[in-house]
């Protein structure tokens, strides 16, 4: 049912009421709300908010006390003297409000609009504070003292005269001023006159605070005041003035509020916001005070209140690491400091406490051992000579709290048993996860401050679960040395070297298949993991890889959990050990064939292996025997796929078995490219004289064949785009068996059309193969751009298919300027004017990528060096370059001009008559541009703007040219 | 220290505090293992309720001389199949071009989360790459396949 508009002060009152009543439909709530806020937009706001205010509703009064913030906020300008009798007003409302003596609802909005107001531009007197407290502590009637008075008073007099809840409200009006002062825009003069207003309520501020800071009752709202002026004070008082110093008075007697007898969170949390956003507001005698009252009793305590998760010793644990993070050049350097050694190791304390285990206040204690590594790193870097003993001194003390604190930390990401994981929201496993980030940031910092310590010390951790029996720490330490993979020092000797080679010939790996530590979380998975990491050292260790693929295979066959990092751990293997790996074909191929009838080899799984077993036949020569069974499996996936799509028995079945055998065949081809890093030996009579019998032989028609077959049983574009991805794969390749001669790919080319799924991708395969290694025959290139013009006729526009369009540009641009344009003379004229008024098309349609793909292809054509390019320059340049003037002037979206402008740039100098081109297509008559440019720039302008360009000759400059005029053209911006 | 140093300080500081659940941001350490301030690691989850829910996409965030008056460059590693993603992996995001929306008060965070945004908000406006662009535009059913595909290739865990 529709609600009417409120009638009168009763309706409005009724329609607030409800407002407030929970069980409103969202539509309901927002046709409310609409309501109101007509009212409070209204003429009559001001008055509204008046009446609204004298209502025995609380949410009557909040609602209008709200409405004279958004009065406030509507108006631009007040006039002097209205600013003034409002704030009286407010005043007036707020003194009515104390005495009602109720919650704080209505009294913070009442009191949060009185600060907006002091901060508007038309008030322009001082005394803020003063004139609040004066009036506010004024006895007697309801009228509001004249404004600006109260100044004559002693600030501590003024405060001494409040009642409670006087004060109180003070309290809450001085903390809106500094938080609204403080986000006002900091470039605006207007907020520097702000600043300097509330500056001189400094002393104001401290008297107030002096009583407030040791009063229980005020201590929550006095500490947010504290904070509030602090951070005020650190964006609006600068540090040689002595406004600071009025602040800072307030420091001791806030810090003995810290173990008070009520809540300890207040003061806390105000230290922790000044230590994290301001530390230089505290001089050193404040650090000293609050390093001792960290160390007190109080403070040690916190150790084992955390053991109970304790809201207050939480808070107390963040003070502490912000203190730690704003003094940690002191606790690195400071050498026989106790007090320094204490905080480190109420710190470390942290760490260990048992049973805390929640990890997002865990992490920030090892992101503040981070930060003391990460100086104590940068300390090393930087000795000076004249401390140099002293320096030393503190290095070697930062290496050992360093060191504690990675042992403690890889202790502490140990994963809690599995019952309390099963428990475990998906916000907790990332916070461990964010967690052990965190550990590796440290754990790699301190390979950095303490060469060859981390990763021996994590290793011996790793023999010292395994003799406890202790698979959680385990997990950990492996997974600690896995984290550390890129930094160990292999070279031989090394301490790394001797640790990671002690690791992995002990008998870790194999009690990791025992039934009794199978369960353990996660265990297995970070094992296979660290093998993959540790692939450089198996390559120097080849003699240790039998064992480690034995390993990782039967985890991958035993852990489901672990099986697909085990696959991908073999991959990496074989890709990198590949040489080593060569008499192990068959082994492989084994393992393949045993594991891919089980559960547990799904698709990615099988890729894995079959890249691995394929990396290893790339090294072995000849290749004929491993490449024979790896199409054989192929074939065999190719088969089931048949037979699931004849007579359609379950077509979507037997397509995705056909996707996925191409997509094996495409992992087998690129694994097969030999590695980039492969020295090449310039001695000939090295190479394999089997090699160059791969080309057009058996093999490669095998493939050729089986692409076809799958094509043909689902030619879907997943299929197409897949059969693309063969062919490519052997593009880069000199030999090899994917090595096609190109004539392969162009049959495969030339047997689709606009019609075939993801065409897109068929001519996108034209590109490199243009640019391969093999130069094409002239005939065949020839055959390649007649096919593009016949798909660009049968497209018709490019608007039909963009994606095409620009694949048809581009193959075109290719074969134009193919081996210098050689082709250019024999192109007869009719079929060129097709291919260049296509590309013109493109340019002036809306399609960013074939526009994008045009500019590209004339950039390209205009710097072509080829006698013949002048004359097309001459017969295209008009056209060409009245679509540039038509997109520039405003058809073009702001993402296509640095396609267009590096055109622009290639255009001007390409001819003596360009000039004339650009004039024309800029005219009055005749001209591409939109009225509404024409409009905007007067033909004047786009005559100075022609003569720029041109007399920038294609430089830099063009670019901010275009884009300005292209602003102007869009009536965004005035063009200069 | 540099305005940029500072500035990078500044940010990790504040990244450290507070940054967004399940994103990751780091400076990385060079082949020495010093700590490079101007190249960031990064990771950005894909928002919940979308088709990118449970993927985590690494990000490599290199910042100019001239930042914060530059803006940085964000590239997927490996690069990401989006249409608004170069196919080098490089970011087309308003924010991050200089001539467009980079402001110098944009935060890291601000970025991420703008990237993230943009994971399922392509900007048909500004495409970068026309594999992942063309087939957005016209064949959804496939795009989200293989975004689907992507996300598990890349998982949050």
């Amino acid at each position: 049912m529709a609600i009417p508009m409120p009638q009168s002060v009763h309706d409005v009152e009724q329609l607030i009421k409800l407002f407030y009543q929970p069980g409103h439909t969202p539509a309901q709530v927002a046709e409310i709300q609409e309501k109101l806020q007509t009212l409070q937009r209204s003429n009559d706001g001001w008055q509204l908010a008046d009446t609204l205010l004298r209502s025995d509703d609380q949410n009557v009064r909040f609602f209008g006390a709200l409405t004279y913030t958004v009065k406030i906020n509507q108006t631009t300008t007040f006039e002097r003297t209205d600013a003034d009798n409002l704030i009286d007003k407010l005043l007036e409302w707020i003194k009515r409000q104390i005495l009602l003596n109720e919650g704080p609802l209505v009294m913070k909005k009442l009191c949060s609009t009185l600060a907006v107001m002091f901060l508007r531009r038309e008030v322009t007197w001082t005394e803020i504070l003063g004139h609040l407290m004066h009036s506010l502590s004024s006895q007697g009637d309801d009228a509001v003292i004249e404004v600006g008075t109260g100044s004559d008073l002693n600030p501590m007099d003024n405060v001494s005269r409040m009642s409670p809840p006087q004060i109180e409200a003070t309290l809450e009006v001085s903390t809106c001023l500094s938080e609204e002062a403080s986000k006002l825009d900091r470039e605006s003069p207007h907020t520097s006159a702000c600043y300097d207003r509330l500056r001189k309520n400094l002393p104001h501020i401290r008297a107030l605070l002096l009583l407030t800071l040791p009063t229980p009752a005020f201590q929550e709202s006095a500490f947010r005041c504290f904070s509030s002026w602090v951070n005020f004070a650190r964006l609006g008082c600068e540090p040689s003035t002595g406004d600071l110093d009025i602040l800072r008075d307030l420091v001791q007697p806030a810090l003995q509020r810290i173990y008070s007898d009520t809540t300890t969170t207040p003061a806390v949390t105000a230290f922790t916001e000044i230590l994290d956003h301001f530390p230089a507001f505290l001089r050193p005698e404040h650090r000293y005070a609050l390093s001792e009252v960290l160390r007190s009793n109080d403070g040690r305590a916190i150790l084992v209140l955390l053991q109970e998760e304790d809201a207050d010793a939480i808070e107390l644990s963040s003070l502490l690491l912000s203190y730690g993070n704003a003094v940690v050049a002191d606790l690195v350097h400071d050498v026989d400091n106790e007090s320094t050694e204490e905080i480190l190791s109420l710190i470390h304390g942290l760490l260990k406490i048992p049973g805390f285990e929640d990890y997002d206040r865990l992490a920030p204690i090892v992101e503040f051992w981070n930060n003391f590594s990460e100086f104590a790193e940068n300390e090393t870097i930087s000795v000076s000579d004249a401390r140099e003993e002293r320096h030393l001194k503190s290095i070697v003390r930062a290496r050992s709290h360093v060191q504690q604190a990675c042992e403690e930390s890889v202790a502490k990401s140990v994963y809690p048993p599995p019952e309390k994981i099963d428990q475990w929201t998906d916000q907790n496993k990332q916070e461990h996860r964010n967690f052990r980030r965190e550990v590796t940031d440290l754990l790699e910092s301190s390979t950095i401050l303490v060469p060859q310590w981390t990763l021996p010390r994590l290793i011996e951790l790793t023999g010292s679960a395994v003799s406890r029996g202790d698979w959680a720490n385990l997990e950990a330490s492996l997974w600690a040395v896995a984290a550390l993979s890129h930094y160990a020092d292999l070279e031989p000797g090394k301490k790394d070297e001797q640790a990671v080679k002690a690791l992995m010939e002990s008998s870790v790996f194999s009690i990791l298949l025992k039934t009794d530590v199978s369960s353990t979380t996660g265990l297995q998975r970070t094992a296979v993991d660290l093998l993959g990491e540790y692939t450089h050292y198996f390559v120097v260790h080849p003699e240790d890889l039998p064992g480690v693929l034995h390993f990782l295979f039967s985890c991958l066959e035993s852990f489901a959990d672990a099986s697909r990092d085990a696959a991908h751990s073999i991959a990496k293997l074989c890709d990198a050990c590949r040489k080593h790996l060569t008499q192990s074909i068959d082994d492989l191929l084994e393992q393949y064939h045993r594991l891919a009838d089980l559960p547990i080899a799904e698709d990615n799984i099988q890729r894995y292996i079959l890249q691995a077993i394929a990396t290893v036949v790339q090294a072995t020569a000849p290749a004929y025997y491993g490449l024979q069974h790896l199409l054989g499996i192929v074939e065999g996936k190719i088969e089931v796929a048949r037979q699931l799509c004849d007579n359609n028995k379950d077509l979507e079945q037997g397509q995705n078995h056909a996707f996925f055998a191409l997509r094996c065949l495409y992992i087998i081809g690129s694994s097969l490219e030999v590695p980039a890093d492969t020295p090449i030996d310039l001695e000939e009579n090295t190479i394999d004289p089997q090699q160059d019998s791969w080309v057009g032989g058996p093999e490669q028609r095998r493939i050729c064949a089986d692409v076809a077959t799958v094509v043909r049983l689902a030619p879907s574009g997943d299929i197409i785009e897949e059969a693309c991805k063969v062919f490519r794969s052997g593009f880069s390749e000199h030999n090899g068996p994917f090595a096609f001669p190109p004539e392969y790919a162009i049959d495969f080319i030339l047997s689709t059309d606009i019609r075939t799924p993801r065409f897109e991708a068929v001519l996108h395969m034209c590109s490199p193969l243009l640019a391969g290694v093999k130069k094409l025959p002239y005939e065949r290139i020839a055959r390649l751009l007649q096919f593009v013009i016949e798909q660009m006729q049968a497209l018709g526009k490019p608007s039909e298919d963009p994606g095409i369009a620009q694949r048809l540009i581009e193959v075109s641009g290719r074969i134009l300027t193919h081996d210098e344009g050689a082709l250019l003379p024999e192109i007869p004229q009719e079929l060129m004017k097709l291919i260049f008024d296509f590309s013109i098309e493109c340019l002036r349609g809306p399609d960013p990528l074939p526009k994008h793909a045009a500019a590209s292809f004339w950039s390209a054509l205009l710097t072509l060096p080829h006698p013949a390019i002048p004359n097309l320059t001459a017969f295209f340049g008009p056209p060409l370059a009245a679509a540039l003037v038509q997109q520039v002037t405003g058809a073009a979206a702001r993402g296509d001009l640095i396609a267009l402008t590096e055109l622009i740039r290639k255009l001007v100098p390409a001819s003596a008559s360009a000039r004339a081109w650009f004039e024309a297509a800029l005219q009055d008559n005749g001209s591409d541009m939109e009225a509404d440019a024409k409009e905007r720039v007067g033909l004047a302008e786009r005559r100075r703007y022609v003569g720029q360009l041109f007399a920038g000759r294609g430089g830099k400059v063009t670019r901010r040219l275009v884009v300005e005029f292209w602003k102007k053209c869009r009536g965004l911006e005035r063009f200069t | 220290m540099s305005l940029c140093q500072n500035r990078l300080q500044e940010e990790r500081k504040q990244w450290r505090r507070d940054h967004p659940f399940g994103f990751y941001a780091r400076p990385m350490r060079n082949p020495q293992g010093v700590l490079d301030l101007k190249r960031w690691e990064c990771g950005v989850p894909g928002k919940d309720k979308t088709l990118w829910e449970g993927g985590l996409f690494k990000l490599e965030v290199t910042f100019p001389d001239e930042y914060p008056t530059k803006p940085p460059k964000c590239k997927f590693v490996p690069p990401l199949f989006h249409p608004n993603v170069y196919p080098s992996g490089t970011v087309c995001l308003s924010i991050l071009n200089e001539d467009e929306g980079w402001k110098p008060a944009i935060t890291i965070k601000e970025i991420l989360l703008g990237i993230q945004s943009l994971l399922d908000e392509p900007n048909p406006e500004s495409p970068a790459q026309a594999d992942a662009y063309n087939l957005f535009k016209k064949d959804r059913a496939s795009y989200d396949r293989k975004i689907k595909h992507i996300v598990k290739e890349n998982p949050a865990s």
